[in-house]
């Protein structure tokens, strides 16, 4: 989403139209049936009837699904047209937002994960409440949280994705967009993040293949990797003199490519993407976003152990390699290919080819599926960016209505038991859907891009705050809300050093989870004598016999076995290897 | 032991991870002017393979340095870590088997070695099961507890 911060009016761009034809429909008819096909079997063979087994798959994921779940909830459609349009813009240095990841989800596998698993924690809220007790700090992560959700993560899914769907279909927009997504809260309500999970690895199928095909198809075009670097510093526009020379002039720097197109750390005061903010400035927003955020914390929780969680991390490593090559060259393709479109900078040009004065960049990708796909594999880049934008959207969902009913719900009604939570997690997912389809009159209102500069700046605030208190929290003992209660036995199995702890730990947020505790066994007597209704709802049996939706009760274990160890590490010292080989390569 | 073990993994890895950044940092630094392809002083794979070669260096340095740092604090570690701790034998299968016999020659030598036979030890039996080894004086300060 941070890569879609430029000029994005993409709700007029298309005059051209994907012509639909019966190759095409069946294609993502195909897709469809694929995806639904999946998440009803990842419904039927999980036990969405405990909270643990709807939020967090029961625990029992291996590292495939969690790898390639972690790669498709993090790529989005905002990412195919925001990535190509950077790249056709100013070269390669956005990429760097992606290789940066590379390093940070081995953050998040050996340094952060341990410390949740045995924290024993579903939400990241909750995490920072037992660490530092309190309802204060778990009640802002929750709001800022689902604020971000809905205002950055949302939004920019909805714009990039329900325009594609307007003009590839020519759909009324909000029939195409609440047909989407209905179908994706069908198996996210149904099946929880089990079926999220699955599904999420046939999308990454579906991406990677679709998008290798386009990148295969434009290179071939374009004459090869090295006739797109001799052609790219070439490719100007044939209109660039003002058409009202009194009122404004352009400039030869507006419209020929940049000469550091092709480095990725580019110099500190006068390059648009400066390395120091390239290497630390990302790192922190990335520290965010997939360390401490509960999108993405809650795939690798959903692992069954500490290895396969940290092989998963690998595998997303591996696959955020390749939206280098995928995405931002492709839209350097593009720019090569087609100047006067892609690359216009007379803003009456521009308002004519895309709709909006201020650039062109934004239709890279897309001009490329329209124009150089032959019939039949559009259909296919269609289904490539439903699926990007399907499991995007049912991750942020699914992990808002965690949050929601995990931290929001259960502080309303401390009583509410497994079921009725149950209940309220999938209501949520119903109104979050209400809540994605209100940004459709936003996106056909706003057609200028500075809204997302505004949602970009938003989360750039927001983030590294956040990021900060999670390392302070995850690493340094001392800090903590109190200054009186400090000390180890608060502390066990909370930070990293202590993470192997086996002693008890006084909980600094006993007193609420002890009032929760009283809350439910007093409701679960009461309930005893009537009947219970939702047995429709797929939990589990009528007797409320289940334990309170807490973290099981023997300590979370995060052993690993020696000799796999061994192997995730090493794998893990390849990929990076492979991450500074190109980073070296491109800088 | 295994904290010191994923500890050092860790720290290599953040170790390499800071690294890496500050390598690919100077690498700019040393190219700061050329823009244009043509003026590199190096070709580009050469400068890939150049920022791989330093990054294999520092993490091989970070590992030595982590192996020889962890040496002393994990003999007071170990007390606290293994109080009423069971699981560990069931675990480490992979690790039990040839350590028990050579107690005195493995201790110091691999953390993994040192733990499995601790637990091995430990584990099922009386605690009087460390008596019949000959060990290093830190084994008194786990029997005490």
């Amino acid at each position: 989403s941070r890569n879609v911060s430029f000029g994005f009016s993409l709700s007029i761009l298309f005059i051209y139209s994907l012509k639909i034809n019966p190759a095409d429909i069946s294609v993502i008819v195909g897709y469809f049936v694929a995806v639904i096909g999946v998440g009803v079997w990842a419904m039927l063979r999980s036990n969405r009837g405990t909270v643990g087994g709807y939020f967090l798959a029961g625990r029992t994921m291996t590292w495939w699904p969690v790898g390639a779940s972690l790669f498709a909830s993090n790529i989005g459609s905002g990412h195919f047209v925001g990535l190509a349009g950077t790249g056709a813009a100013s070269g390669i240095a956005v990429g760097g937002f992606e290789w940066n990841a590379l390093f940070i989800v081995l953050l998040l596998g050996w340094l952060f994960v341990p410390v949740y698993l045995t924290a024993g924690v579903i939400t990241m809220p909750q995490y920072l409440k037992k660490r530092f007790g309190g309802t204060r700090i778990s009640l802002y992560l929750t709001v800022i949280s689902l604020f971000l959700y809905i205002f950055t993560k949302i939004s920019v899914d909805m714009f990039s994705g329900a325009v594609f769907i307007q003009q590839a279909l020519g759909w009324n927009i909000y029939v195409a967009v609440i047909t989407l997504l209905l179908i994706t809260a069908l198996y996210t309500i149904t099946g929880g993040l089990a079926a999220l999970m699955f599904t999420d690895t046939v999308q990454t199928f579906v991406i990677i293949a679709g998008a290798f095909v386009l990148t295969g198809f434009s290179f071939a075009k374009v004459g090869g990797y090295s006739a797109l670097l001799a052609k790219y510093s070439a490719a100007t526009p044939s209109n660039f003199s003002s058409t009202e020379p009194q009122r404004y002039n352009i400039s030869p720097s507006c419209y020929t490519p940049r000469q550091d197109a092709f480095n990725l750390l580019r110099d500190p005061t006068t390059g648009d993407l400066p390395w120091p903010g390239v290497l630390f400035g990302i790192a922190i927003v990335g520290g965010w976003y997939w360390c401490t955020d509960q999108v993405i914390v809650q795939r690798c929780l959903a692992a069954r152990n500490l290895t396969h969680v940290k092989a998963g991390c690998i595998m997303c490593g591996y696959l955020k390699l390749l939206p280098m090559f995928l995405m931002v060259f492709p839209g350097m393709i593009s720019r090569v290919l087609y100047p006067d479109e892609v690359g216009c900078v007379v803003p009456e040009v521009c308002k004519r080819v895309c709709g909006t004065e201020v650039g062109c960049s934004n239709i890279a990708y897309p001009k490329l599926v329209v124009s150089i796909m032959p019939n039949g594999l559009r259909g296919l880049m269609l289904a490539v960016m439903l699926a990007a934008l399907m499991s995007s959207l049912a991750s942020i969902f699914n992990s808002s209505s965690t949050l929601f009913t995990l931290d929001i719900w259960t502080r309303i009604r401390p009583q509410a038991a497994e079921r009725e939570l149950l209940i309220v997690g999938r209501v949520w997912v119903l109104i979050i859907v209400c809540v994605s389809i209100c940004w459709i009159p936003v996106v056909q209102a706003a057609q200028s891009g500075q809204l997302f500069d505004y949602i970009q700046s938003v989360s750039s605030y927001l983030a590294p705050p956040i990021a900060s208190v999670f390392f302070l929290a995850v690493f340094v003992k001392r800090v903590n809300e109190q200054v009186v209660r400090s000390g180890d036995e608060h502390l066990h199995r909370l930070v990293f050093s202590l993470r192997h702890s086996k002693e008890e730990r006084v909980d600094l947020d006993w007193e609420q989870e002890e009032k929760g505790r009283r809350a439910r066994r007093e409701a679960e007597e009461r309930r005893r004598e009537t009947s219970c209704v939702g047995r429709l709802c797929g939990s589990s049996q009528a007797h409320e016999e289940a334990p309170p939706p807490e973290a099981p009760e023997k300590l979370p274990d995060i052993g690993e076995e020696p000799a796999w160890r061994h192997v995730v590490d090493a794998n893990a010292l390849i990929m990076m290897a492979a991450a500074v080989f190109m980073w070296g390569y491109y800088a | 032991m295994k904290t010191t073990g994923e500890r050092e993994a860790a720290m290599g890895k953040l170790f390499a991870a800071v690294s890496c950044l500050l390598l690919s940092a100077a690498a700019v630094a040393a190219q700061g002017a050329q823009a244009k392809m043509q003026e590199r002083a190096l070709p580009q794979w050469l400068t890939g393979i150049i920022a791989v070669s330093g990054f294999l260096f520092l993490a091989f340095v970070g590992f030595l340095v982590k192996k020889a740092w962890c040496e002393e604090p994990r003999s007071r570690e170990v007390t606290v870590e293994l109080v009423g701790e069971d699981e560990f034998v069931n675990k480490n299968i992979y690790e039990s088997s040839p350590g028990t016999v050579r107690v005195k020659t493995v201790v110091g030598e691999t953390e993994n070695t040192y733990e499995s036979t601790l637990d091995m030890v430990r584990s099922k039996d009386d605690m009087n099961a460390y008596d019949n080894l000959v060990m290093d004086g830190t084994e008194d300060k786990v029997t005490s507890m």
